[in-house]
């Protein structure tokens, strides 16, 4: 039977689930890439123009990352807060990677060994960016 | 006041350097971070702690962009991927926050270089097989689902594939994720073993998923990563941007060159390069 078969069965098959979320990786992959370089070079181009930057300073001055500063900086026009905004975004990436295929696990395919698994992997991915240094 | 011409000059320097890294990394087959740690180390003097920040991030952002790639053509094995990045999330936590802190300068040279001349043997000795034959699930492997299919182009004909080693494919995966923590790469080359040599996947399948499994496994080392202040911006920036557009580069040129010669020269290259870094960590002059 043909995929553009209109009478075909619209019976939910493994197969299909699987597909549906190869999309979703896919798409949130992409997006995720090209936010974070678009962002992170925003970033760099304004701290070069605005700020008067030092080499010392640029091999020593770490990503803070503490929310309220980070948006204070933001929004004071900071490039430098705007790469950590950029660098944030492509770590978290393959972090939404994994709770968005662990969403389609549980409310598509309603496979909760594979929910439980994907829920395993982030726990510990959040825990190393929240909890540990 | 202005940015230092100096400064401007810095960041050309490490953009130019990782945007060779990323190209070198693509053409090779053993991605990026495993050249740009030695590039920035030995060509720019980097301290080898921030290079490893640099590339674990970067890592992230080769694996991802090439992932939406292989996920679309179907190769990427999800739940095979999704099961085992248990096993690298929970060494990457290992090799990042309780290994790395441990190492001084010349622990991780020396880790470093020995990896990286261990990665380099299945450039030039082929191991695993194109399309195993004989396999059957193992049990773990049914109850999981781990079978599947994909289209061969180049056959052109539907390849459906069994899977079995699951127990020591986790154990390996586990060893890749600390040396993905401990190192800043990807550990490419150990998750495509696990692949190949323990649970007997299709190569094309192995490579598809291992660099899927690789930006989960470096997102959660670089948490640590950035809790540390191991992450510097002005040199991840364009060290992650370069390394991206260097892959993207290489992987146009390999379309158009003969890949087993090439791949042989640059892993020379980096042979002897991962000899100095070997040199350099035990203290011996070149």
């Amino acid at each position: 039977m043909s995929r553009a078969d209109p009478e075909a069965p619209t019976q939910p098959q493994p197969r299909h689930q699987m597909v549906s979320i190869e999309t979703a990786s896919s798409w949130v992959l992409r997006v995720g890439v090209i936010a974070s370089v678009v962002v992170m070079m925003t970033g760099l181009v304004l701290g070069l123009a605005r700020g008067s930057v030092t080499v010392s300073e640029m091999e020593h001055r770490e990503f803070s990352g503490h929310p309220s500063s980070l948006w204070h900086g933001v929004t004071s026009g900071s490039g430098f807060a705007v790469m950590e905004v950029g660098l944030l975004i492509l770590v978290l990436t393959p972090i939404v990677r994994v709770g968005t295929a662990m969403l389609l696990f549980a409310f598509e395919d309603h496979d909760w060994v594979y929910t439980a698994v994907t829920a395993l992997v982030l726990t510990m991915t959040l825990a190393a960016l929240l909890l540990l240094r | 006041m202005g940015t230092e011409f100096s400064a401007v000059v810095f960041l050309l320097k490490v953009a130019a350097a990782s945007l060779a890294g990323g190209v070198i990394g693509s053409i090779s087959g053993l991605g990026g971070g495993i050249v740009i740690v030695p590039v920035l180390t030995v060509f720019l003097g980097m301290p080898i702690q921030d290079a490893i920040g640099a590339s674990i991030v970067s890592v992230i952002a080769t694996s991802s962009g090439a992932g939406s790639v292989y996920v679309k053509d179907h190769l990427t094995n999800i739940r095979i991927a999704m099961f085992l990045e248990v096993g690298t999330a929970a060494g990457a936590i290992v090799g990042a926050a309780v290994l790395a802190p441990l190492a001084n300068e010349q622990a991780l040279a020396i880790i470093f270089g020995v990896t990286l001349l261990l990665s380099l043997i299945p450039i030039f000795a082929k191991i695993g097989e194109e399309l195993p034959t004989g396999v059957r699930n193992d049990r773990l492997a049914a109850r999981l689902r781990l079978n599947s299919s994909y289209f061969d182009k180049r056959l052109n004909r539907q390849i459906d594939y069994q899977v079995t080693g699951i127990p020591e494919s986790m154990g390996i995966m586990f060893a890749a994720g600390i040396i993905s923590g401990l190192l800043g790469i990807g550990a490419g080359v150990l998750k495509v073993l696990a692949h190949e040599i323990a649970m007997k996947v299709p190569s094309k399948v192995s490579t598809a998923t291992s660099n899927f499994m690789i930006g989960v496994t470096a997102a959660t080392a670089a948490g640590v990563y950035l809790r540390r202040g191991l992450v510097l911006p002005w040199i991840v920036v364009p060290v992650a941007s370069s390394v991206l557009l260097g892959a993207f580069i290489g992987t146009k040129l390999m379309e158009r060159m003969s890949n087993a010669r090439v791949r042989q020269v640059f892993a020379l290259a980096l042979a002897v390069i991962g000899v100095e870094m070997l040199f350099r960590g035990l203290g011996v002059p070149l």
